[in-house]
């Protein structure tokens, strides 16, 4: 039992970690938290869709166009409505991210439907058993994704031009500047970057729930991994996504199926409470 | 208003592994001005900050008049009579002058929610006595003209000696100013000189005035206390800190503004 | 001067309009009428103070459920109900206020808006109190013997209310609390050094915002005489700082103008009408960016130009 909640959690867990990753790579350079990036997952899942039934594209070229729409969304994001905010109080940020999720999502279902979409899985969602498990093979192709895009992350953060601009933008923005790295530029390279991983994320958990437009709910899933892993660190996103999944799956079997999502989102509330610097992340304090 | 002492006893603090203030003791008598210089980072804004509790100490306790302050939030410490200006201005940017300074009034003004909302004589009678109130502290210093204006559009000094008039509006017993020279003018310095002085005699305020520059202080402290890296350097009269050679030493390291 | 002609335009429309208009005119301009009421919470809570709320649509269904359910499980009646079942949302929003000393910004969004969600879905769970997911009838407002069911007699309790609401937000705007939220809103560090005990007017704002949002979802429930846990997600949270931002988060008015806006303008579309929601999400990209101020806003620049 206890192995089948870790691999059921650890399959969920994985779609957590990509969008909390999108959060706090986003968070850590720009210092704004995008409440629309759960409906930018949908919007990717649907930009496949289209791209398959209605012209007709492979599923390959489908998931590259998507993943591109959806670096090209988050561009504009911060070219249209990021940047002439850049000085805007936190409040209005916030509202501004709300509103770009709530047009993609209503946008999304006055052109599509509020009906759901079938979503390809990327292997069989036949179980097949191995010992006393039973292991899904479309699960275990979103772990196996999931798993290879962070390790893309890390060694583009680490050993690319474009990555260590980011990196030097996180450790100290003045400082990058000074040695004439844009900040701007690397502002919209982040938000790309966040729009893509919440991107694969949608792709890959469409199949396994229900695409239609309020799919973008799960959003908040990644923000509670965010959160349990301290908000502004890589790491600690994905850790905090596998334990939430985790979590979850346990409160499922053990408790009920129908409080699942209310004990996942309570744990939250406790958790945004009692360790408002998650399992992982650093303090930050106010200057006057 | 009856001026205050405050004793500020082995105060320390320290972030993470940076001692930012390491048991510095001082006394201030009451009705004095009391200066407390030293360079950037020398743990002056802190000390102000530990006073009016919005940092807590990792050491040691401060009192005004016996009472003890430490360990109460800071809205506490602003009722107990002690009030503070900011070294970057912390005004209400978006709001008249007139309302930073009533926001100042806000704990005098003695009506609720139904006065408010009914709009009961006693709303009226007090905030005509809180506007009244705050012309005068306003003319105090020199914003007469200034009331409707936003505080974000005055200009610097202008700043400055609004929040000045808005932590006068608090009605303390004990005046933390933190900087208040700072970017002034050497003509908008001197006029803050004489205002200080006036508060002191006028409303016999204790003074207590933080400044990286010797200038200033120099002309209206009765005692300057010296910091460096969060340590006190030397106490004494103006004269006696200005000859004292480990101060000279501090300033010449770090820049040389004595004079 | 202009203003307090508008504004005595504005009663003397209200008062006027049932007298000529027809009944689902007057049912709109009652929809108005209520949602304003919830959305002055947030005008409070966001506007006035700061702070950041995506749970007002829990309160709505606090004060909603809750008055329908006083009436038909305790046989409360509604004028005893409605004030009660509010004044209760004032206290949880008080305890909810003070979360805000530990949890800021949009950590404070983010737990508003998990606590919105699992309103919503307790209101779906818990069948045997709320009707589950088909929802709940609401029983009609009763005064001494007569049922008031009809749009007009609902246009007379709620237009009323909403009047006050807007005169509630004008004096508290004006007072030393309206200036101490706003005290707040601009910096907490400078709030507390004046003496405002800056938890306890956020939890204040809290709790005045959980207020009129029950109060609102009471009015809203009688008027619309049943209720659907699909009404009270995030999504209304959501719609309600959108009609908040819109009309104007510093004007008293501001609740009026938003409630308007999007009461009325889905009526005008016709065949666009699926494309609404879409366009209040994109109206209030465009306000926020360009007028954080919303319609009032707009107003008083013009009139500084003029």
């Amino acid at each position: 039992m206890l192995g089948q909640i870790l691999i059921s959690g650890i399959t969920a867990g994985a779609v957590y970690a990509l969008v909390a990753l999108g959060f706090v790579v986003l968070h850590r350079g720009t210092r704004v938290v995008h409440f629309g990036l759960g409906d930018q997952m949908t919007m990717s899942a649907y930009v496949v869709v289209i791209a398959q039934v209605f012209l007709g594209a492979p599923f390959a070229i489908a998931v590259l166009l998507s993943l591109g729409v959806s670096a090209a969304f988050g561009v504009a994001i911060e070219r249209g409505v990021m940047r002439p905010l850049r000085r805007a109080p936190l409040l209005v940020m916030v509202i501004a991210t709300l509103a770009i999720g709530g047009a993609l999502r209503e946008g999304l279902r006055a052109s599509m439907g509020p009906l759901p979409w079938p979503v390809p899985f990327l292997l069989s969602p036949a179980p097949f058993t191995m010992g006393d498990l039973m292991l899904v093979p479309a699960n275990l192709a979103v772990v196996g994704v999931a798993l290879a895009v962070m390790s893309g992350l890390f060694v583009i953060l680490r050993f690319t031009r474009f990555g260590r601009a980011i990196v030097a933008v996180y450790e100290n923005p003045t400082g990058a500047a000074i040695v004439g790295i844009s900040v701007p530029g690397v502002h919209a390279r982040l938000w790309g970057l966040a729009s893509v991983l919440a991107a694969v994320a949608g792709i890959l958990v469409a199949p396994l729930i229900t695409l239609s437009p309020d799919m973008g709910t799960i959003g908040i899933k990644g923000f509670a991994a965010a959160i349990l892993g301290g908000f502004n660190s890589l790491p600690g996103a994905v850790a905090g996504g596998i334990l939430l999944g985790i979590a979850e799956t346990a409160a499922g079997v053990y408790v009920s199926t129908a409080m699942k999502d209310i004990i996942s989102y309570a744990l939250l509330i406790l958790c945004v409470l009692l360790l408002p610097r998650g399992l992982f992340g650093k303090a930050e304090s106010r200057k006057v | 208003m009856n001026a205050a002492a405050l004793k500020i006893d082995s105060l320390g603090i320290r972030f993470g592994g940076l001692v930012a203030l390491d048991a510095v003791s001082i006394d201030v008598a009451p009705r004095s001005i009391h200066a407390v210089i030293g360079p950037n980072g020398a743990g002056k804004s802190t000390l102000v900050n530990l006073v009016t509790g919005l940092y807590a100490p990792t050491t040691g306790c401060v009192t005004l008049d016996g009472q003890v302050l430490t360990g109460l939030p800071p809205h506490r410490i602003a009722e107990r009579g002690v009030a503070r200006t900011f070294q970057n201005t912390e005004l209400f940017t978006d709001l008249s002058a007139r309302d930073n300074v009533l926001i100042g009034l806000h704990r005098h003004l003695g009506y609720g929610l139904l006065a408010s909302t009914l709009r009961l004589p006693r709303f009226h009678r007090v905030e005509r006595e809180a506007s009244r109130r705050a012309e005068e502290l306003l003319s105090l210093v020199g914003l007469e003209a200034q009331a409707t204006t936003s505080a974000g559009d005055l200009a610097l000094g202008q700043q400055r000696r609004l929040e000045l008039a808005r932590a006068l509006a608090v009605g303390p017993r004990l005046l933390l100013l933190d900087e208040p020279a700072a970017g002034l003018r050497a003509a908008e310095a001197e006029d803050l000189c004489s205002v200080l002085l006036r508060l002191r005699e006028e409303l016999g305020l204790t003074l207590l005035l933080i400044d990286h520059v010797m200038r200033v202080v120099m002309g209206v402290s009765e005692r300057i206390t010296v910091l460096n890296y969060g340590r006190k350097l030397a106490e004494g009269t103006p004269d006696e800190v200005r000859r004292n050679p480990e101060v000279i030493a501090a300033y010449l390291g770090g820049g040389p503004d004595v004079a | 001067m202009i203003s307090r002609l508008l504004i005595v335009a504005l009663v003397g429309a209200v008062v006027a309009l049932p007298f000529f208009a027809p009944s689902h005119i007057v049912f709109l301009v009652a929809m108005i009428g209520s949602t304003s009421v919830m959305v002055a919470g947030l005008t409070i809570v966001v506007g006035f103070t700061g702070q950041i709320s995506i749970a007002q649509a829990s309160f709505a269904a606090f004060g909603a459920y809750g008055t329908a359910q006083l009436a038909a499980m305790a046989g409360l009646p509604h004028w005893i109900g409605l004030p009660g079942i509010s004044l209760a949302a004032a206290g949880v929003g008080y305890l909810f206020g003070l979360l805000s000393l530990r949890v800021a910004d949009h950590y404070l969004a983010l737990a508003t808006m998990a606590l919105c969600a699992i309103v919503q879905l307790l209101l779906i769970h818990l069948e045997d109190w709320t009707g589950g997911a088909v929802g709940l009838p609401v029983p009609p407002l009763e005064v001494g013997t007569r049922i008031l069911t009809r749009p007009i007699e609902l246009y007379a309790v709620i237009m009323p209310c909403a009047a006050l609401t807007i005169w509630f937000l004008h004096a508290l705007s004006t007072s030393r609390i309206g200036r101490a939220f706003a005290a707040l809103r601009m910096s907490e560090v400078a709030s507390a050094a004046v003496g405002i005990p800056v938890l306890h007017y956020k939890s204040f704002a809290f709790a005045l915002s959980a207020f009129f949002g029950a109060f609102g979802g009471g009015l809203f429930a009688l008027l619309t005489t049943y209720l659907d846990p699909a009404q009270f997600g995030i999504l209304e949270s959501v719609r309600l700082i959108a009609i908040a931002v819109i009309g104007g988060v510093l004007n008293p008015f501001g609740p009026i103008i938003g409630s308007a806006v999007f009461v009325l303008l889905p009526e005008t579309m016709g065949a666009l009408g699926r494309y609404m929601a879409l366009v209040f999400s994109l109206l209030l990209l465009v306000f926020v960016v360009v007028s954080p101020q919303g319609i009032a806003g707009l107003y008083s620049r013009l009139r500084a130009w003029r």
